[in-house]
C-alpha cells in the first residue's frame, strides 16, 4: 500500500436523497439487501412450491377449494414460516458472519428489525402470491374463489404474526440445529395454544379464560376472524382480537425495536445524519 | 476527545464467561499515535479484551474508554471511529468483493469510496470475485481494507496476519503499519507472532491468563530484561535475586533471565563464581520468559535444578 493512497484519497460519500432519515433507519436498506441475498433461494422456492401446489389443487378439484386453502395456505404456511425462521440468526451464527455483522456500527435492534421485516415480508408475500395463483386457477370453475382471497389475506396476517413469535424464539440460537429445535418446540406449543383458543365456544368459564389468552396467538386470531367473517358476521370482539394480534405481533416489534435502535444511537451520541 | 487522553484506557477490567474468569482486573493505557502490541498465548484473553473495547461483550467490572468514549455505553460511536479487523473474519461469501465494499461502506459516515477503490487495486483484490472463493490471504486483505477505508482514528487488529503467507505478513507489517503510523493513527494489535511485531511496536503488553504480566515500551523492555549466564558458587542460591523470570541449567552453569538487570546485578554477582555473561533477548524470548519461565527453580538453588 502506498503512502499516497492513505494520504490523498478523498472521496467520501455525499449525502443521498434519504439523508434526512435517522441513521439507524437508513441502515435498514443494506441490512434488508444482505438478508435478501442470503435467503432469496429459500423464499423463491417456497413461493413457487406453494403457488404451484395451490393452483394445481384448486384446478384439479380433487379436494374442495376450502380444503385446499386450509391445507396449503394455513397448514403449509405454518410449516413454511418455521422453515424461514430457522435461517436468519442461527445460520449467521453458525457461519461466523454474525460476528462481522455485530462489529459494524449498527445497533443490534436494527439488525433484528431488518431480519424481522424481511421474514414477515417474505411470509406475507409468499402466502399472498400463492393465494393469487389459487384464485386465478379457480376462475371459471364455479368454485368459491372469493373465499380463497379472504382466507389468503387472513393467513398472511396470522402467519406474519407467527413469524414474529418464531424469530423471538430463535434470537439466542447458536446454529441452525438449535434454531430448528426451537422452532419445532415453539410450534408444538403453538399448536397446543391454538387448540386451547379453539375451545372458546365451550361455555366453560375456565376455558373461556384460556380462549381469551389464546386470542393472543396469531394463528388462533386469524382462524377465529376468518370463522366469523365466513359466517357473514362481524363484532366488537373480532375487531378487538385483530387489534390485540396486530399490536402484539406487528406493531409491537416495530415500536420496540425502533425505540431500542434510536436509544442505542442516542446513548452512543451517534450522528443522526451523515456528515 | 481531549488530546492528552490516551486512545485506549482500561481500568480494572474484569470479565467472566459463566464461572470462568477470562480477564482479571486488567489495566492498561495506549498512548495516542502509538503502535501497541498486545501479546499472549491462545486463550490469554486478547480477543475478549478487544471485544470489550468495542462494546461487543459486556464486562462485569472495571471501565474501558476508547477515544474518550465509554465502551459500555457508546459502543456504536466507538465502532464508527475505530477500524476493526477480527481474527479469522468471516464475511458474506455470496457477495462479490465490490459488493461487500459498497455494503460495508453504507454503515460508516466517513467512508471514503476512492480510498477503498485504491486499496482494492493495491491489494490486488479481484472486485468481481465472490468473497467465498478468495484465498485466506485475500480474505485478510479484504478485511483490512474494510477496517481502513473509513479513515479511522484508531485501528484495532486482532491477529491480523493469521493466514497470510510470509511475504504478505512482512509487507503487512512494513507497509500497512508503517503507513498508519506515519499518519498518526493509533494501532492496537494482538498477535502471538512476536518476532513479526517486534520491529514495529512502540509498546507491548504481555497478557497471560487474563492478567497483564508486563506493559512497557519495547525499547525499555529490551533494555531491562536480560539473560545472564553464570557459574554458581558452592551453596549459592538465586532465591535472593530480584525479578527472576526464568532459570535454566546448562551443564555446570546457570542461565537466568531477569526482569531488571540493574536491580538484579548485585545479587547475581554474589552468586557467581567467575563473573556474569549478559546477553540481549528479543521480544520472543522475553515473552517466553514471562509466560512459561520456570522462575520457581530459583528458590531451589541452581546446582540442584533439574536438567
Amino acid at each position: 500500500m502506498s503512502d499516497q493512497t492513505l494520504h490523498q484519497s478523498k472521496g467520501s460519500r455525499g449525502e443521498g436523497p434519504s439523508s434526512r432519515a435517522p441513521h439507524w433507519l437508513r441502515l435498514l436498506g443494506p441490512l434488508l439487501r444482505s438478508q435478501w441475498q442470503q435467503q432469496r433461494w429459500q423464499v423463491v422456492l417456497c413461493a413457487v412450491v406453494m403457488s404451484v401446489l395451490l393452483a394445481a389443487t384448486v384446478r384439479a378439484q380433487l379436494i374442495s377449494t376450502r380444503e385446499a386453502g386450509t391445507l396449503i395456505l394455513w397448514i403449509g404456511g405454518f410449516v413454511l414460516t418455521g422453515f424461514l425462521a430457522i435461517g436468519p440468526i442461527g445460520s449467521e451464527r453458525a457461519n461466523g458472519t454474525w460476528q462481522h455483522l455485530r462489529a459494524l456500527p449498527a445497533p443490534g435492534a436494527t439488525i433484528v428489525l431488518a431480519k424481522w421485516l424481511f421474514g414477515v415480508r417474505s411470509v406475507v408475500g409468499i402466502v399472498l402470491l400463492a393465494t393469487l395463483a389459487g384464485w386465478l386457477a379457480g376462475r371459471g370453475l364455479f368454485v368459491p374463489t372469493q373465499w380463497l382471497l379472504l382466507s389468503g389475506v387472513l393467513a398472511a396476517f396470522a402467519l406474519g404474526g407467527w413469524y414474529t413469535v418464531l424469530l423471538l424464539a430463535t434470537l439466542r440460537s447458536r446454529n441452525e440445529y438449535e434454531a430448528a429445535m426451537m422452532v419445532l418446540s415453539v410450534s408444538i406449543i403453538g399448536v397446543i395454544w391454538f387448540l386451547v383458543a379453539a375451545m372458546r365456544y365451550s361455555g366453560d368459564p375456565l376455558l373461556n379464560i384460556c380462549a381469551l389468552v389464546g386470542v393472543a396467538h396469531p394463528m388462533a386470531c386469524g382462524t377465529y376472524v376468518f370463522h366469523i367473517l365466513d359466517r357473514g358476521e362481524t363484532g366488537v370482539f373480532m375487531v378487538a382480537t385483530i387489534a390485540v394480534s396486530a399490536a402484539l405481533w406487528w406493531i409491537g416489534p416495530i415500536v420496540v425495536l425502533g425505540w431500542l435502535s434510536r436509544r442505542s444511537m442516542t446513548t452512543s451520541r451517534m450522528p443522526e445524519a451523515r456528515s | 476527545m481531549n488530546q492528552d487522553e490516551p486512545a485506549i484506557r482500561i481500568d480494572d477490567l474484569t470479565k467472566s464467561y459463566g464461572r470462568k474468569r477470562v480477564l482479571e482486573r486488567l489495566s492498561l493505557s495506549v498512548p495516542r499515535g502509538s503502535i501497541f502490541g498486545f501479546v499472549g498465548l491462545n486463550g490469554a484473553g486478547k480477543t475478549t479484551t478487544i471485544r470489550c473495547l468495542l462494546g461487543l461483550d459486556r464486562y462485569q467490572g472495571g471501565e474501558c474508554r476508547v477515544l474518550g468514549l465509554d465502551a459500555a455505553r457508546q459502543s456504536l460511536a466507538i465502532r464508527q471511529r475505530v477500524g476493526y479487523m477480527a481474527e479469522s473474519q468471516k464475511m458474506y461469501d455470496f457477495m462479490t468483493v465490490k459488493q461487500i465494499i459498497h455494503w460495508v461502506g453504507r454503515f460508516y459516515p466517513t467512508w471514503d469510496d476512492s480510498l477503498a477503490s485504491a486499496l482494492c487495486e493495491q491489494m490486488q483484490l479481484p472486485p468481481t470475485d465472490k468473497v467465498g472463493v478468495l484465498s485466506k490471504g485475500q480474505t485478510s486483505k479484504l478485511a483490512l481494507l474494510l477496517a481502513l477505508a473509513h479513515r479511522p482514528e484508531l485501528v484495532i487488529l486482532d491477529d491480523p496476519t493469521l493466514g497470510l503467507d510470509p511475504i504478505a505478513r512482512r509487507d503487512f507489517m512494513r507497509d500497512v503499519i508503517g503507513q498508519l503510523q506515519s499518519r498518526g493513527v493509533t494501532v492496537f494489535f494482538s498477535s502471538h507472532l512476536l518476532y513479526e511485531i517486534e520491529p514495529v511496536v512502540d509498546w507491548v503488553c504481555i497478557l497471560h491468563e487474563g492478567k497483564a504480566l508486563k506493559i512497557s515500551r519495547t525499547d525499555a523492555l529490551r533494555e531491562s530484561v536480560k539473560s545472564v549466564m553464570l557459574r554458581p558458587r558452592d551453596g549459592a542460591s538465586l532465591a535472593g535475586v530480584p525479578g527472576i523470570l526464568d532459570v535454566q541449567q546448562v551443564d555446570r552453569r546457570v542461565s537466568v533471565v531477569v526482569e531488571d538487570l540493574k536491580a538484579a546485578r548485585p545479587a547475581l554477582d554474589r552468586c557467581s563464581a567467575d563473573g556474569l555473561e549478559v546477553a540481549d533477548l528479543n521480544l520472543d524470548e522475553i515473552f517466553e520468559a514471562y509466560v512459561i519461565g520456570r522462575r520457581e527453580l530459583a528458590g531451589v538453588g541452581p546446582d540442584v535444578a533439574p536438567e
